[in-house]
């Protein structure tokens, strides 16, 4: 029904330790302007541990990623659901790795 | 025989399955997580457990998943809920290239490998309108509990629009519909139209395959996995009965078993080099 255009692989991702396995500074180390171009793609909007899981998932996957706070970017949809959340809500950007 | 557990710690429920050797179900349990994660956890598993007839001391091996898996201090190791997921879906359905995964919180969907391994994925925007909150928060606008969903859907004729943009909206669209004289039924069937309409946006956004194969707890009513169904061309699988509410948990329960083999294996090659 819908075609396949971007092949990543990965391995299962098991982890051992009882705190998170994740790359927390891939939130932090990322640039919040332009969030798209340069191969970035808009992935989803995200907050807490969802976040933390989507960015290791991503990571697993063999992407690049950035986060781009929610309030920043130029956002038409209703943000109601998470105006008031004491996560900020961060919306993910992915791109294949340019190695 | 190797027995294993998965335990899926999920946002509104917790889930454990218990597998043999062979990948056969002994035993599955699930309660609702709440806020203490580990005592449910816990709690879930000694009650899966009894269900198989079976004492702490026979489990060989735990795998935990979902979004609180990290809080299950007693597991082997944890996976990815997406991981468990997948290795679930292509037991059940080896054919399986695509999953969809409806939950109390999230909408995630996968594209998979011919191994079962995950290869893209994507997930709704923070926002209750892609979820089975949505649904949750439609019934009760009404009177109704989630159990009584499903019955409620069997007796609608027609869907009613619900925008679904927003769950927080679609109270004021409820009571519209409900003074209009509507049916709860028929506002029930349109707020799952409208999940459904989501859930082919997030599959068109993967760019998913076939075969599709369908789990978590929304699934349970059939009126949503046949409202897919219907607007697909492909072949949709759908675990049977309240497996659909499973397969994360059994994906991780014969994980573990694999897990167990490969250990196995490394400790024959040791002792053969020893």
């Amino acid at each position: 029904m819908f075609s396949a255009d971007d092949e990543h692989s990965a391995s299962d991702s098991i982890g051992k330790g009882n705190k998170p396995d994740v790359p927390t500074s891939a939130a932090k180390s990322c640039p919040t302007d332009t969030p798209e171009g340069e191969g970035w793609k808009q992935q989803f909007s995200c907050s807490g541990d969802r976040l933390k899981e989507a960015l290791e998932t991503y990571c697993f996957l063999g992407l690049e990623v950035k986060t781009v706070p929610l309030k920043e970017m130029n956002c038409d949809g209703c943000t109601l659901c998470f105006d008031n959340e004491a996560d900020e809500t961060m919306m993910i950007f992915t791109r294949a790795k340019s190695d | 025989m190797s027995i294993t557990a998965g335990i899926d710690v999920g946002s509104t429920y917790t889930k454990v399955v218990i597998v043999n050797d062979q990948g056969e179900i002994l035993a599955r349990e699930l309660r609702p997580t709440g806020f203490k994660l580990l005592q449910v956890a816990t709690a879930t598993l000694e009650s899966c457990i009894k269900k198989a007839g079976l004492n702490r001391e026979d489990i060989n091996y735990i795998i935990a998943t979902g979004i609180g898996r990290h809080q299950v201090t007693f597991k082997d190791v944890h996976v990815t809920d997406l991981t468990a997921s997948a290795r679930g879906a292509g037991y059940l359905f080896p054919n399986t290239r695509s999953v969809l995964d409806v939950g109390g919180q999230t909408m995630k969907a996968s594209r998979v490998d011919e191994n079962s391994k995950v290869s893209s994925f994507r997930m709704n925007d923070k926002c209750a309108a892609g979820t089975g909150a949505f649904l949750e928060k439609t019934a009760r606008y009404m009177g109704f509990e989630t159990e009584e969903i499903g019955p409620l859907l069997s007796t609608s004729r027609e869907p009613v629009p619900i925008s679904g943009v927003c769950a927080v909206f679609a109270e004021s669209e409820v009571i519209n519909h409900l003074s209009l004289g509507t049916p709860p039924a028929d506002i029930m069937l349109g707020a799952i139209t409208s999940l459904v309409e989501r859930c082919l946006q997030l599959l068109r956004r993967i760019k998913a395959e076939p075969e599709f194969t369908l789990i978590g707890g929304i699934l349970r009513f059939e009126a949503m996995a046949k409202s897919i169904g219907d607007q697909v061309d492909v072949k949709v699988n759908v675990p049977a009965d309240d497996i659909v509410q499973f397969v994360t948990a059994f994906g991780a329960a014969i994980l573990g078993q694999r897990r167990l083999k490969k250990l196995a294996e490394e400790q024959a090659l040791e002792a053969s080099a020893g």
